[in-house]
């Protein structure tokens, strides 16, 4: 049995498997499936070979270098950017909106695997690695700064700044592609420009900071109740608006993330709704709709034996991810 | 024999691995198998580390089988192996009879007698001790204000006095079922 070492070349991601497979001897189809097997059924097993990519070196090395920042990347690639670029419950035999985007977003998908692959497969050129590390930072630090941003500001409308980061990825590549060492470089480019023209497509509005919100808001008289959120699920109660005597409305907007909003019984409603890329469902009996795709537009007015004197007005803008309307208990 | 069988596989080409390659490539597979069913269901609580468990001497096992070139290590991977798989198993069959006590109970029906009945909390109901007799119950919470049948899969019925709850609502009254067989408090079920 030979030490263990991750491939650098001929390999899928980071070239776990194939070390692991190297070192003893194994078929690497065989481990690729067993690790394929056990990151797509257990939730630690990514972590585990993420750390491995990290801190395994390479083959012909005795200790982690640029080969292993590479390897990283390239795992946070295959397992982050298909979830960004596809979020949600996506059939598209059902699918609504622009085909162009349709196509646009899964050509640019698949064109970066493409790339992907062949990288993985292409010979280990001298100094590749790092190449490969310095032309990305651009990307990968437009990116960070970006979540910073969306994480810690959340008065700032952020989705105007994707297409910059997006731009820096760009710009990454013709460098890259200008030094004629185009393989390292074209897939992360691809991928991000893929991930970003999603988002802008979708109207994603990236205000109101991070994480999942569960809210029971009140009327505020004449203005509306705001719920903002750029990535997180929010869950909103409409219980005390169906109480209060007011008028009374909402307004709710999710970047990346569901939406899930409760209506009494009794309560007349209107609804104007808008999911860039997701589900829309609406549970008001034979009146229910269930939608997915692009661009999905619901503008609704419910009555039903209204117990409350005027109709609660609710505008909910999901830019990726879903929306759902229930009626609950009155 | 034996030293035909102390060449481990990771030393023979491929095509050539003799028995133990199949046998090592099992036990790693389920060795996967298990860390993805530690992940789900949690019923009976144990049964999630013993997965894990169960897993860890598969996968090791699985190694050993692969890669031991003496009697010591051979034995101790087919040990791991062997102990790794009878973990797994009685894992699986605590959660199958775990699965099967919950879906034994089928549905139940209820008449409401008229009668307004005492309002129970969720404490106040759990702490009438299994065993109590009929009688008992009623004269500890006063006559019920619905009774009912309990049906459970594969055996008989039982027969249930329920209370309201302190969450019930005009729409979905919630009920605290107390039900009997043969006169004795065998279940508490919630509606």
């Amino acid at each position: 049995m030979v030490s263990l070492r991750r491939r650098a070349d001929r390999r899928l991601v980071a070239g776990v498997a194939g070390g692991i497979a190297d070192s003893l001897n194994a078929s690497v189809v065989f481990v690729r499936i067993a690790v394929g097997l056990a990151v797509a059924l257990t939730p630690w097993a990514i972590w585990a070979y993420a750390a491995a990519a990290l801190l395994l070196p390479a083959r012909g090395e005795r200790r982690p270098g640029w080969d292993n920042l590479v390897a990283l990347g390239r795992t946070g690639l295959v397992f982050l950017a298909p979830r960004l670029a596809l979020p949600g419950n996506i059939d598209p035999s059902g699918a609504t909106g622009p085909v162009g985007v349709w196509l646009t977003s899964i050509g640019l998908l698949l064109a970066g695997a493409v790339v992907f692959v062949a990288s993985g497969y292409a010979p280990r050129e001298p100094g590749g690695a790092r190449r490969a590390v310095i032309a990305s930072l651009p990307a990968v630090v437009a990116a960070l700064l970006l979540s910073a941003g969306v994480l810690t500001l959340d008065q700032v409308r952020w989705e105007v700044y994707v297409p910059l980061a997006a731009l820096a990825g760009g710009v990454a590549l013709l460098v890259a592609a200008r030094r004629g060492r185009w393989r390292a470089y074209t897939c992360p480019a691809l991928l991000a420009l893929a991930a970003a023209g999603v988002i802008v497509a979708s109207g994603a509005r990236l205000e109101g900071g991070v994480g999942d919100v569960r809210a029971n808001p009140a009327p505020q008289g004449d203005e509306p109740a705001v719920i903002r959120r750029a990535a997180g699920d929010v869950t909103v109660d409409l219980a005390r608006f169906a109480r209060g005597a007011s008028p009374a409305a909402l307004e709710v907007s999710v970047g990346v993330g569901d939406v899930d909003i409760t209506v009494p019984r009794g309560t007349q409603l209107e609804l104007t709704a808008r999911v860039g890329r997701g589900e829309l469902y609406t549970g008001f009996g034979a009146g229910s709709e269930h939608l997915h795709g692009f661009d999905l537009r619901v503008e609704r007015h419910i009555e039903s034996r209204a117990t409350r004197p005027g109709p609660v007005k609710v505008a909910v803008d999901v830019g990726l991810g879903s929306l759902y309307i229930n009626r609950g208990d009155g | 024999v034996i030293g035909e069988l102390l060449v481990p596989p990771s030393a023979r080409p491929p095509g050539a691995r003799r028995q133990r390659g199949p046998l090592a490539a099992l036990a790693a597979l389920g060795a996967v198998m298990c860390f993805a069913f530690a992940s789900v269901g949690d019923v009976p609580a144990w049964t999630g580390p013993a997965f894990n468990a169960s897993g860890a001497g598969l996968l090791v096992g699985a190694l050993l089988l692969w890669t031991a070139a003496r009697v010591t290590t051979l034995v101790l991977g087919v040990a791991l192996a062997l102990g790794g798989t009878a973990g797994a198993v009685a894992s699986e069959l605590a959660r199958s009879d775990a699965q099967r006590e919950r879906e034994k109970w089928l549905g139940a029906a209820f008449e409401f007698t008229g009668a307004p009945g005492r309002v129970l909390s969720q404490a106040e109901a759990d702490a009438v001790p299994e065993g109590t007799s009929r009688d008992a119950l009623i004269a500890r919470l006063g006559p019920p204000p619905a009774r009912g049948v309990q049906h459970i899969d594969g055996e008989p019925s039982l027969r249930c006095l329920a209370y309201r709850g302190e969450n019930a609502r005009p729409i979905d009254a919630e009920l605290h079922a107390f039900c009997f067989r043969d006169g004795r408090l065998e279940a508490l079920r919630r509606w």
